[in-house]
Protein backbone atom coordinates (compact mmCIF):
# COMPACT_ATOMS: atom_id res chain seq x y z
CA UNK A 1 0.00 0.00 0.00
CA UNK A 2 0.94 3.38 -0.92
CA UNK A 3 0.95 4.88 2.83
CA UNK A 4 2.68 2.08 4.17
CA UNK A 5 5.87 2.85 5.66
CA UNK A 6 8.75 2.82 2.67
CA UNK A 7 11.18 0.70 4.50
CA UNK A 8 9.08 -2.68 4.76
CA UNK A 9 11.36 -4.22 7.71
CA UNK A 10 9.79 -1.43 10.05
CA UNK A 11 6.71 -2.07 11.56
CA UNK A 12 4.29 0.20 13.71
CA UNK A 13 1.81 -0.67 16.18
CA UNK A 14 -1.09 0.76 14.62
CA UNK A 15 -0.65 -0.63 10.26
CA UNK A 16 -4.37 -0.09 9.57
CA UNK A 17 -5.92 1.95 6.51
CA UNK A 18 -7.11 4.74 8.76
CA UNK A 19 -3.32 5.11 10.78
CA UNK A 20 -1.87 4.72 7.63
CA UNK A 21 -3.39 7.18 6.13
CA UNK A 22 -3.26 9.40 9.10
CA UNK A 23 0.32 9.43 9.19
CA UNK A 24 0.98 9.75 5.65
CA UNK A 25 -0.79 13.23 5.81
CA UNK A 26 0.72 14.23 9.28
CA UNK A 27 4.60 13.44 7.62
CA UNK A 28 3.07 15.79 4.63
CA UNK A 29 1.61 18.63 6.07
CA UNK A 30 1.80 18.93 9.74
CA UNK A 31 5.72 18.62 9.84
CA UNK A 32 7.47 21.32 8.75
CA UNK A 33 11.33 18.80 8.07
CA UNK A 34 10.60 17.98 4.30
CA UNK A 35 11.22 21.38 3.23
CA UNK A 36 14.73 21.37 4.46
CA UNK A 37 14.94 17.65 2.97
CA UNK A 38 15.29 15.48 6.08
CA UNK A 39 13.72 12.58 7.28
CA UNK A 40 11.51 12.25 10.44
CA UNK A 41 13.98 10.52 12.68
CA UNK A 42 16.68 13.30 11.90
CA UNK A 43 14.44 15.43 14.06
CA UNK A 44 13.77 13.68 17.05
CA UNK A 45 15.05 14.86 20.34
CA UNK A 46 18.72 13.77 20.61
CA UNK A 47 19.30 14.55 24.21
CA UNK A 48 16.73 11.91 25.37
CA UNK A 49 18.57 9.26 26.74
CA UNK A 50 17.04 6.80 24.23
CA UNK A 51 17.15 8.49 21.60
CA UNK A 52 21.21 9.18 21.94
CA UNK A 53 21.21 5.28 22.86
CA UNK A 54 19.81 4.08 19.70
CA UNK A 55 21.84 6.96 17.29
CA UNK A 56 25.26 5.50 18.91
CA UNK A 57 24.35 2.15 18.33
CA UNK A 58 23.45 3.14 14.65
CA UNK A 59 26.69 4.98 14.68
CA UNK A 60 28.09 1.46 15.40
CA UNK A 61 25.58 -0.91 13.50
CA UNK A 62 25.01 1.15 10.29
CA UNK A 63 27.55 3.96 9.93
CA UNK A 64 26.38 4.93 6.42
CA UNK A 65 23.04 5.72 7.93
CA UNK A 66 24.55 7.74 10.36
CA UNK A 67 26.72 9.80 8.09
CA UNK A 68 23.69 10.21 5.55
CA UNK A 69 21.61 11.53 8.63
CA UNK A 70 24.70 13.75 9.43
CA UNK A 71 24.94 15.29 5.47
CA UNK A 72 21.21 15.99 5.49
CA UNK A 73 21.21 17.72 8.97
CA UNK A 74 24.30 19.52 8.02
CA UNK A 75 22.54 20.50 4.65
CA UNK A 76 19.53 21.46 6.37
CA UNK A 77 21.28 23.82 8.92
CA UNK A 78 23.13 25.71 6.42
CA UNK A 79 19.51 26.22 4.43
CA UNK A 80 17.88 27.51 7.89
CA UNK A 81 21.00 29.87 8.91
CA UNK A 82 20.53 31.39 5.53
CA UNK A 83 16.53 31.69 5.98
CA UNK A 84 16.19 29.43 2.55
CA UNK A 85 14.40 26.14 1.82
CA UNK A 86 14.74 23.26 -0.68
CA UNK A 87 12.57 23.96 -3.64
CA UNK A 88 9.56 21.88 -3.89
CA UNK A 89 10.77 19.35 -6.58
CA UNK A 90 14.05 18.46 -3.73
CA UNK A 91 12.20 18.23 -0.42
CA UNK A 92 12.18 14.79 0.96
CA UNK A 93 9.40 12.15 -0.77
CA UNK A 94 7.42 10.17 1.01
CA UNK A 95 8.88 6.91 -0.70
CA UNK A 96 12.86 8.30 0.28
CA UNK A 97 11.14 8.05 4.02
CA UNK A 98 13.08 5.54 6.12
CA UNK A 99 11.75 4.96 9.60
CA UNK A 100 15.66 3.97 10.85
CA UNK A 101 15.61 4.60 13.90
CA UNK A 102 13.07 2.94 14.73
CA UNK A 103 14.32 -0.66 15.44
CA UNK A 104 16.70 0.34 17.78
CA UNK A 105 14.42 2.46 19.78
CA UNK A 106 11.89 -0.88 19.82
CA UNK A 107 15.09 -2.77 21.48
CA UNK A 108 15.67 -0.13 23.94
CA UNK A 109 12.31 -0.18 25.17
CA UNK A 110 12.31 -4.37 25.23
CA UNK A 111 15.22 -3.84 27.23
CA UNK A 112 13.76 -1.46 29.60
CA UNK A 113 10.83 -4.05 29.86
CA UNK A 114 13.31 -6.57 30.25
CA UNK A 115 15.56 -4.81 33.01
CA UNK A 116 11.80 -3.93 35.00
CA UNK A 117 10.98 -7.58 34.62
CA UNK A 118 14.17 -8.79 35.60
CA UNK A 119 16.85 -7.59 37.73
CA UNK A 120 15.69 -3.58 37.83
CA UNK A 121 19.55 -2.81 37.45
CA UNK A 122 20.39 0.19 35.19
CA UNK A 123 21.73 -0.47 31.84
CA UNK A 124 25.55 0.32 31.55
CA UNK A 125 24.50 3.45 29.07
CA UNK A 126 23.00 5.35 31.46
CA UNK A 127 25.04 4.13 34.20
CA UNK A 128 28.59 5.79 32.61
CA UNK A 129 29.27 9.31 33.61
CA UNK A 130 30.01 10.55 29.91
CA UNK B 1 10.23 -16.95 27.45
CA UNK B 2 8.41 -20.30 27.68
CA UNK B 3 7.88 -21.92 24.34
CA UNK B 4 5.19 -23.94 23.73
CA UNK B 5 7.34 -27.21 23.19
CA UNK B 6 8.51 -26.58 27.14
CA UNK B 7 4.57 -27.28 28.57
CA UNK B 8 4.22 -30.64 26.38
CA UNK B 9 7.73 -32.05 27.69
CA UNK B 10 7.13 -30.54 31.12
CA UNK B 11 3.53 -32.85 31.01
CA UNK B 12 6.07 -35.69 28.88
CA UNK B 13 8.15 -35.87 31.95
CA UNK B 14 5.09 -36.95 34.64
CA UNK B 15 4.05 -39.52 32.21
CA UNK B 16 7.05 -41.41 30.89
CA UNK B 17 9.86 -43.16 33.04
CA UNK B 18 13.66 -42.24 32.35
CA UNK B 19 14.88 -44.38 29.83
CA UNK B 20 18.64 -44.85 29.52
CA UNK B 21 21.56 -43.82 27.89
CA UNK B 22 21.05 -42.66 24.45
CA UNK B 23 23.53 -41.75 21.70
CA UNK B 24 22.13 -40.76 18.03
CA UNK B 25 23.27 -38.33 15.30
CA UNK B 26 19.70 -36.98 13.51
CA UNK B 27 19.47 -35.96 10.18
CA UNK B 28 20.85 -32.52 9.81
CA UNK B 29 23.99 -33.95 11.43
CA UNK B 30 23.23 -32.63 15.28
CA UNK B 31 24.80 -35.22 17.62
CA UNK B 32 22.49 -36.08 20.54
CA UNK B 33 24.52 -37.79 23.94
CA UNK B 34 22.59 -38.87 26.68
CA UNK B 35 23.29 -40.85 30.60
CA UNK B 36 21.50 -41.31 33.21
CA UNK B 37 22.86 -41.54 36.27
CA UNK B 38 20.01 -41.06 38.50
CA UNK B 39 20.78 -38.10 40.12
CA UNK B 40 18.86 -34.78 41.11
CA UNK B 41 21.08 -32.50 39.42
CA UNK B 42 21.09 -32.58 35.21
CA UNK B 43 23.82 -31.45 32.97
CA UNK B 44 23.42 -29.73 29.81
CA UNK B 45 25.97 -29.44 27.18
CA UNK B 46 25.94 -27.84 23.63
CA UNK B 47 28.97 -28.16 22.07
CA UNK B 48 30.65 -27.22 18.52
CA UNK B 49 33.97 -27.75 17.10
CA UNK B 50 34.59 -24.50 17.29
CA UNK B 51 37.72 -24.67 19.86
CA UNK B 52 40.98 -22.28 19.39
CA UNK B 53 42.52 -24.63 16.67
CA UNK B 54 39.48 -23.52 14.13
CA UNK B 55 40.90 -20.06 14.56
CA UNK B 56 42.67 -17.91 11.79
CA UNK B 57 45.92 -17.59 11.62
CA UNK B 58 45.29 -13.95 11.56
CA UNK B 59 42.70 -14.13 14.43
CA UNK B 60 44.34 -15.01 17.55
CA UNK B 61 42.55 -15.00 20.28
CA UNK B 62 39.19 -15.18 18.95
CA UNK B 63 37.49 -17.61 20.71
CA UNK B 64 38.46 -16.21 24.18
CA UNK B 65 36.18 -12.86 22.68
CA UNK B 66 33.64 -15.92 21.82
CA UNK B 67 33.38 -17.24 25.02
CA UNK B 68 33.06 -14.32 26.55
CA UNK B 69 30.09 -12.88 24.28
CA UNK B 70 28.02 -15.58 26.29
CA UNK B 71 25.37 -14.29 27.91
CA UNK B 72 24.45 -11.48 25.97
CA UNK B 73 22.37 -10.88 23.42
CA UNK B 74 21.00 -13.74 21.54
CA UNK B 75 19.10 -13.33 17.79
CA UNK B 76 15.98 -13.79 19.23
CA UNK B 77 16.09 -12.72 23.16
CA UNK B 78 17.37 -10.20 25.09
CA UNK B 79 20.74 -11.35 27.09
CA UNK B 80 19.25 -10.06 30.29
CA UNK B 81 16.25 -11.85 30.09
CA UNK B 82 18.40 -15.26 28.93
CA UNK B 83 20.54 -15.03 31.73
CA UNK B 84 18.10 -13.41 34.37
CA UNK B 85 15.69 -16.86 33.65
CA UNK B 86 18.11 -19.33 33.64
CA UNK B 87 18.90 -17.93 37.29
CA UNK B 88 15.09 -18.04 38.36
CA UNK B 89 14.99 -21.33 37.79
CA UNK B 90 17.99 -22.24 39.54
CA UNK B 91 20.42 -23.13 36.63
CA UNK B 92 24.52 -22.15 36.61
CA UNK B 93 25.03 -21.03 33.20
CA UNK B 94 28.85 -21.29 31.99
CA UNK B 95 30.58 -20.91 28.32
CA UNK B 96 34.26 -23.01 27.77
CA UNK B 97 36.34 -23.55 24.92
CA UNK B 98 39.26 -26.63 24.68
CA UNK B 99 41.50 -26.51 21.80
CA UNK B 100 39.07 -28.63 19.98
CA UNK B 101 35.51 -27.35 21.02
CA UNK B 102 33.74 -24.54 22.52
CA UNK B 103 30.05 -24.74 24.14
CA UNK B 104 27.86 -23.88 26.62
CA UNK B 105 27.45 -25.82 29.97
CA UNK B 106 24.35 -25.83 32.26
CA UNK B 107 23.75 -27.28 35.59
CA UNK B 108 20.10 -27.46 36.73
CA UNK B 109 17.75 -28.79 38.72
CA UNK B 110 16.24 -31.80 37.03
CA UNK B 111 12.46 -30.91 37.02
CA UNK B 112 13.61 -27.47 35.03
CA UNK B 113 16.15 -29.28 32.70
CA UNK B 114 13.56 -28.59 29.51
CA UNK B 115 13.06 -24.78 30.23
CA UNK B 116 16.86 -24.94 30.80
CA UNK B 117 17.77 -26.68 27.54
CA UNK B 118 15.09 -24.23 25.37
CA UNK B 119 17.42 -21.21 27.12
CA UNK B 120 20.49 -23.47 25.99
CA UNK B 121 20.06 -23.41 22.46
CA UNK B 122 19.61 -19.71 22.13
CA UNK B 123 22.48 -18.71 24.56
CA UNK B 124 25.01 -21.30 22.60
CA UNK B 125 24.12 -21.34 18.96
CA UNK B 126 22.64 -17.87 18.50
CA UNK B 127 24.83 -15.10 19.59
CA UNK B 128 24.14 -11.71 18.21
CA UNK B 129 27.43 -10.16 18.43
CA UNK B 130 25.72 -6.89 18.96
CA UNK B 131 28.90 -4.58 17.93
CA UNK B 132 27.64 -1.88 21.00
CA UNK B 133 28.05 -4.95 23.37
CA UNK B 134 31.89 -4.97 22.46
CA UNK B 135 33.02 -2.61 24.92
CA UNK B 136 30.90 -4.46 28.14
CA UNK B 137 33.00 -7.72 26.90
CA UNK B 138 36.18 -6.38 26.45
CA UNK B 139 36.90 -5.74 29.97
CA UNK B 140 36.18 -8.96 30.86
CA UNK B 141 38.46 -10.25 28.47
CA UNK B 142 41.21 -8.49 30.87
CA UNK B 143 40.05 -9.54 34.02
CA UNK B 144 40.50 -13.43 32.65
CA UNK B 145 44.13 -12.32 31.41
CA UNK B 146 44.90 -11.11 35.24
CA UNK B 147 43.46 -14.14 36.64
CA UNK B 148 46.16 -16.62 34.40
CA UNK B 149 47.88 -19.17 36.73
CA UNK B 150 51.45 -19.71 36.29
CA UNK B 151 50.26 -23.20 35.53
CA UNK B 152 48.02 -22.07 32.96
CA UNK B 153 50.71 -20.01 31.41
CA UNK B 154 53.11 -22.85 31.55
CA UNK B 155 50.24 -25.01 30.16
CA UNK B 156 49.59 -22.92 27.12
CA UNK B 157 53.46 -21.95 26.15
CA UNK B 158 54.03 -26.13 25.81
CA UNK B 159 51.44 -25.76 23.71
CA UNK B 160 53.53 -23.06 21.40
CA UNK B 161 56.78 -25.55 21.99
CA UNK B 162 55.23 -28.77 21.20
CA UNK B 163 52.72 -27.48 18.05
CA UNK B 164 55.02 -24.56 16.73
CA UNK B 165 52.74 -23.03 13.84
CA UNK B 166 50.46 -25.09 13.51
CA UNK B 167 46.67 -24.56 14.60
CA UNK B 168 46.88 -26.50 17.76
CA UNK B 169 49.78 -23.93 18.97
CA UNK B 170 46.60 -21.12 19.29
CA UNK B 171 46.07 -20.16 22.79
CA UNK B 172 42.77 -20.46 24.29
CA UNK B 173 43.57 -17.02 25.58
CA UNK B 174 43.67 -13.65 23.42
CA UNK B 175 46.73 -11.31 24.15
CA UNK B 176 46.67 -8.34 25.19
CA UNK B 177 47.35 -6.16 22.41
CA UNK B 178 44.39 -8.35 21.12
CA UNK B 179 41.69 -7.74 23.32
CA UNK B 180 38.77 -5.64 21.53
CA UNK B 181 40.39 -6.23 17.95
CA UNK B 182 36.93 -8.33 16.92
CA UNK B 183 34.53 -6.51 15.69
CA UNK B 184 31.01 -7.83 15.46
CA UNK B 185 31.14 -8.99 11.66
CA UNK B 186 34.17 -11.64 12.44
CA UNK B 187 32.59 -12.88 15.39
CA UNK B 188 29.65 -13.43 13.36
CA UNK B 189 31.14 -14.83 10.62
CA UNK B 190 33.17 -17.15 12.76
CA UNK B 191 29.67 -18.25 14.44
CA UNK B 192 27.88 -18.80 11.55
CA UNK B 193 30.40 -21.48 10.21
CA UNK B 194 30.77 -23.10 12.75
CA UNK B 195 27.53 -23.12 15.04
CA UNK B 196 25.64 -24.94 12.83
CA UNK B 197 24.53 -28.86 13.29
CA UNK B 198 26.44 -31.06 11.57
CA UNK B 199 29.13 -29.66 13.85
CA UNK B 200 27.21 -29.90 17.15
CA UNK B 201 26.36 -32.29 19.95
CA UNK B 202 24.04 -31.95 22.44
CA UNK B 203 25.06 -33.54 25.61
CA UNK B 204 22.41 -34.39 28.73
CA UNK B 205 23.34 -35.86 32.12
CA UNK B 206 20.57 -36.74 34.07
CA UNK B 207 18.11 -36.00 31.36
CA UNK B 208 15.93 -37.79 29.83
CA UNK B 209 17.09 -38.93 26.39
CA UNK B 210 13.72 -38.85 24.87
CA UNK B 211 13.07 -34.69 25.94
CA UNK B 212 16.70 -34.07 24.61
CA UNK B 213 16.10 -35.98 21.68
CA UNK B 214 12.57 -34.19 20.70
CA UNK B 215 14.07 -31.02 21.68
CA UNK B 216 16.96 -31.06 19.03
CA UNK B 217 14.53 -32.43 16.81
CA UNK B 218 11.87 -29.85 16.82
CA UNK B 219 13.25 -26.15 18.08
CA UNK B 220 15.33 -25.62 15.43
CA UNK B 221 17.37 -23.32 16.97
CA UNK B 222 20.58 -24.71 16.11
CA UNK B 223 21.03 -23.92 11.92
CA UNK B 224 21.66 -26.43 9.71
CA UNK B 225 25.53 -27.09 8.29
CA UNK B 226 28.29 -29.21 7.56
CA UNK B 227 30.72 -30.56 9.72
CA UNK B 228 33.95 -28.44 9.97
CA UNK B 229 37.46 -30.25 9.61
CA UNK B 230 40.47 -29.04 10.71
CA UNK B 231 44.17 -29.46 9.20
CA UNK B 232 45.87 -32.00 11.04
CA UNK B 233 48.84 -30.15 14.04
CA UNK B 234 51.41 -32.85 14.99
CA UNK B 235 53.31 -32.62 17.47
CA UNK B 236 56.88 -31.09 16.38
CA UNK B 237 58.65 -30.34 19.41
CA UNK B 238 60.63 -27.43 20.46
CA UNK B 239 61.17 -25.03 23.41
CA UNK B 240 59.65 -21.61 24.93
CA UNK B 241 60.39 -19.81 27.61
CA UNK B 242 59.62 -16.80 29.81
CA UNK B 243 61.54 -14.76 32.11
CA UNK B 244 60.01 -13.89 35.28
CA UNK B 245 61.94 -12.78 38.53
CA UNK B 246 61.76 -14.60 41.78
CA UNK B 247 63.25 -18.20 43.03
CA UNK B 248 60.93 -20.61 41.33
CA UNK B 249 60.49 -21.96 37.69
CA UNK B 250 57.07 -23.69 36.73
CA UNK B 251 58.01 -26.27 33.81
CA UNK B 252 56.22 -28.66 31.60
CA UNK B 253 57.95 -31.22 29.88
CA UNK B 254 56.13 -33.39 26.74
CA UNK B 255 56.11 -35.66 24.66
CA UNK B 256 53.44 -37.11 21.40
CA UNK B 257 50.94 -37.66 23.35
CA UNK B 258 48.09 -40.05 22.05
CA UNK B 259 45.34 -38.21 20.43
CA UNK B 260 41.50 -38.67 21.08
CA UNK B 261 40.67 -41.65 18.88
CA UNK B 262 43.36 -43.40 19.01
CA UNK B 263 42.15 -46.15 22.14
CA UNK B 264 45.29 -48.47 21.98
CA UNK B 265 47.75 -45.16 22.95
CA UNK B 266 45.50 -43.63 25.35
CA UNK B 267 45.22 -46.72 27.45
CA UNK B 268 48.77 -47.39 27.47
CA UNK B 269 49.54 -43.43 27.99
CA UNK B 270 46.77 -44.09 31.18
CA UNK B 271 48.46 -46.72 32.69
CA UNK B 272 51.72 -44.64 32.38
CA UNK B 273 50.70 -41.89 33.75
CA UNK B 274 49.30 -44.12 36.89
CA UNK B 275 52.97 -45.29 36.80
CA UNK B 276 54.70 -41.86 36.47
CA UNK B 277 52.36 -40.46 39.57
CA UNK B 278 52.59 -37.10 41.09
CA UNK B 279 55.89 -36.24 43.68
CA UNK B 280 54.21 -34.63 46.77
CA UNK B 281 54.75 -31.53 47.74
CA UNK B 282 55.05 -33.06 51.60
CA UNK B 283 57.50 -34.30 53.14
CA UNK B 284 56.31 -37.69 54.21
CA UNK B 285 53.05 -38.29 52.25
CA UNK B 286 52.70 -41.13 49.97
CA UNK B 287 50.45 -40.87 47.06
CA UNK B 288 49.75 -43.29 44.47
CA UNK B 289 52.87 -44.09 42.39
CA UNK B 290 55.56 -42.21 44.70
CA UNK B 291 57.48 -45.02 44.86
CA UNK B 292 57.86 -45.52 41.15
CA UNK B 293 57.60 -43.25 38.48
CA UNK B 294 58.88 -39.89 39.30
CA UNK B 295 60.51 -40.69 43.08
CA UNK B 296 62.51 -43.22 41.00
CA UNK B 297 64.18 -39.81 39.18
CA UNK B 298 65.75 -39.04 42.76
CA UNK B 299 64.11 -35.33 42.04
CA UNK B 300 66.52 -33.00 43.65
CA UNK B 301 64.79 -31.75 46.82
CA UNK B 302 62.04 -29.20 46.72
CA UNK B 303 61.22 -30.24 43.27
CA UNK B 304 57.89 -31.63 42.94
CA UNK B 305 56.34 -32.97 39.63
CA UNK B 306 53.20 -34.38 38.87
CA UNK B 307 52.04 -36.17 35.28
CA UNK B 308 49.71 -34.67 32.69
CA UNK B 309 48.26 -36.05 29.46
CA UNK B 310 46.15 -33.60 26.88
CA UNK B 311 44.26 -35.20 24.16
CA UNK B 312 43.32 -33.83 20.99
CA UNK B 313 42.13 -34.66 18.07
CA UNK B 314 44.81 -36.04 15.59
CA UNK B 315 47.43 -35.44 18.37
CA UNK B 316 47.74 -34.91 22.00
CA UNK B 317 50.59 -34.00 24.68
CA UNK B 318 51.97 -36.63 27.87
CA UNK B 319 54.25 -35.56 29.96
CA UNK B 320 55.61 -33.76 33.41
CA UNK B 321 54.66 -30.84 35.28
CA UNK B 322 57.77 -29.48 37.24
CA UNK B 323 57.85 -26.74 39.97
CA UNK B 324 61.71 -26.06 40.51
CA UNK B 325 63.87 -23.55 41.77
CA UNK B 326 66.43 -22.01 39.19
CA UNK B 327 69.57 -23.51 40.76
CA UNK B 328 67.92 -27.01 40.21
CA UNK B 329 65.97 -26.89 37.26
CA UNK B 330 68.51 -28.44 34.65
CA UNK B 331 69.00 -31.44 36.76
CA UNK B 332 65.24 -31.65 37.51
CA UNK B 333 64.49 -31.73 34.10
CA UNK B 334 67.56 -34.21 32.64
CA UNK B 335 65.96 -36.26 35.78
CA UNK B 336 62.39 -36.73 34.29
CA UNK B 337 63.47 -37.17 30.75
CA UNK B 338 65.60 -40.04 31.92
CA UNK B 339 62.59 -41.25 33.73
CA UNK B 340 59.95 -40.62 30.86
CA UNK B 341 62.75 -42.63 28.04
CA UNK B 342 63.56 -45.32 29.92
CA UNK B 343 61.69 -46.06 32.90
CA UNK B 344 60.43 -49.72 33.59
CA UNK B 345 57.35 -50.07 34.98
CA UNK B 346 57.20 -52.24 38.44
CA UNK B 347 53.92 -52.91 39.17
CA UNK B 348 51.98 -53.08 35.84
CA UNK B 349 48.65 -54.26 37.69
CA UNK B 350 48.62 -52.07 40.35
CA UNK B 351 49.22 -49.36 37.25
CA UNK B 352 45.91 -50.38 35.45
CA UNK B 353 44.02 -50.82 38.34
CA UNK B 354 45.10 -47.03 39.44
CA UNK B 355 44.63 -45.86 35.68
CA UNK B 356 41.17 -47.70 35.67
CA UNK B 357 40.41 -46.13 39.52
CA UNK B 358 41.02 -42.43 38.13
CA UNK B 359 39.10 -42.56 35.32
CA UNK B 360 35.84 -43.71 37.77
CA UNK B 361 36.74 -41.20 39.92
CA UNK B 362 36.40 -38.63 37.69
CA UNK B 363 33.40 -39.99 36.40
CA UNK B 364 31.72 -39.31 39.44
CA UNK B 365 31.99 -35.96 38.95
CA UNK B 366 29.30 -35.33 36.27
CA UNK B 367 30.64 -31.85 34.90
CA UNK B 368 33.69 -33.80 33.76
CA UNK B 369 31.87 -36.22 32.32
CA UNK B 370 29.61 -34.18 30.48
CA UNK B 371 32.32 -32.90 28.71
CA UNK B 372 34.25 -35.81 28.26
CA UNK B 373 30.68 -37.30 26.66
CA UNK B 374 31.01 -33.98 24.18
CA UNK B 375 34.06 -34.40 23.34
CA UNK B 376 34.40 -38.06 22.59
CA UNK B 377 30.72 -37.79 20.49
CA UNK B 378 32.35 -34.57 18.37
CA UNK B 379 35.32 -36.42 17.49
CA UNK B 380 34.80 -39.94 17.95
CA UNK B 381 36.53 -40.72 21.42
CA UNK B 382 36.11 -44.14 22.78
CA UNK B 383 33.61 -44.46 25.75
CA UNK B 384 34.47 -44.93 28.98
CA UNK B 385 34.01 -48.87 29.09
CA UNK B 386 35.59 -49.85 26.56
CA UNK B 387 38.90 -47.51 27.53
CA UNK B 388 38.40 -49.60 30.51
CA UNK B 389 38.59 -52.62 28.79
CA UNK B 390 41.54 -51.60 26.74
CA UNK B 391 43.49 -50.76 30.36
CA UNK B 392 42.71 -54.20 31.46
CA UNK B 393 44.56 -56.05 27.72
CA UNK B 394 47.38 -53.65 27.95
CA UNK B 395 50.81 -55.56 28.65
CA UNK B 396 54.17 -54.09 29.61
CA UNK B 397 55.57 -54.25 26.12
CA UNK B 398 52.55 -52.12 25.32
CA UNK B 399 54.23 -49.67 27.73
CA UNK B 400 57.43 -49.78 26.22
CA UNK B 401 56.53 -49.45 22.96
CA UNK B 402 54.29 -46.38 23.64
CA UNK B 403 57.13 -44.73 25.99
CA UNK B 404 59.48 -44.99 22.89
CA UNK B 405 57.05 -43.62 20.84
CA UNK B 406 56.17 -40.79 22.89
CA UNK B 407 59.01 -39.26 23.96
CA UNK B 408 61.54 -39.63 21.15
CA UNK B 409 60.90 -35.92 20.42
CA UNK B 410 59.97 -33.29 23.38
CA UNK B 411 58.78 -30.36 24.30
CA UNK B 412 59.46 -28.06 26.75
CA UNK B 413 58.14 -24.87 28.80
CA UNK B 414 59.07 -22.71 31.68
CA UNK B 415 58.02 -19.78 32.65
CA UNK B 416 59.89 -17.93 35.73
CA UNK B 417 63.72 -18.03 36.93
CA UNK B 418 64.83 -20.86 34.46
CA UNK B 419 68.05 -21.50 34.76
CA UNK B 420 69.73 -23.11 32.38
CA UNK B 421 67.55 -25.56 31.81
CA UNK B 422 68.50 -27.51 29.03
CA UNK B 423 67.13 -27.26 25.09
CA UNK B 424 64.86 -29.87 23.83
CA UNK B 425 67.28 -30.85 21.05
CA UNK B 426 69.98 -31.09 23.62
CA UNK B 427 67.73 -34.28 25.19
Amino acid sequence: MASQAASKAVTFAYNGTIASTLRKFAWSNLWGGREYGLQFHDTYFEPAPEVTEALRRLNLQEPHVFDQRKIRLSRAHTLALHGEKLPKAEWTQWDQESWYLKPYLDEIEAEKKARAETSGLIPPYQMKQH
Amino acid sequence: MRSSFVSKSAAAIKTQKPTGSLKTKLNNGLKVVSQENNGAISQLILAFRAGSRYEKVTQPGLVHHVRNFVGRDAQSYPGLQLVWSSAASGANLNSFATRDIFGVQISVARDQAAYALSILGHVAAKPAFKPWELEDVTPTILADLSQKTPYGIVFEDIHRAAFRNDSLSFSLYSSKGQVGAYKSQELAKFAAKHFVSGNAVLVGINVDGSILKSYAEECGVVPDGHIITNQGSPFRGGDYRRFARGNDVHIMVAGDGAAVGDLKFLAAQAVFLAHIGRASPLKFASLPGSTSGLALANLPEGVTGSAFQAPYDGSGLVGVYLLATGANADSAVRATVKVLRTTQVQDIEGCKRRAIADILFNAENNVYSAYDLATNALYNGPEQSELIAEIQKIQESDVQKYTKAAFERLAISAYGNYGRIPYADEL
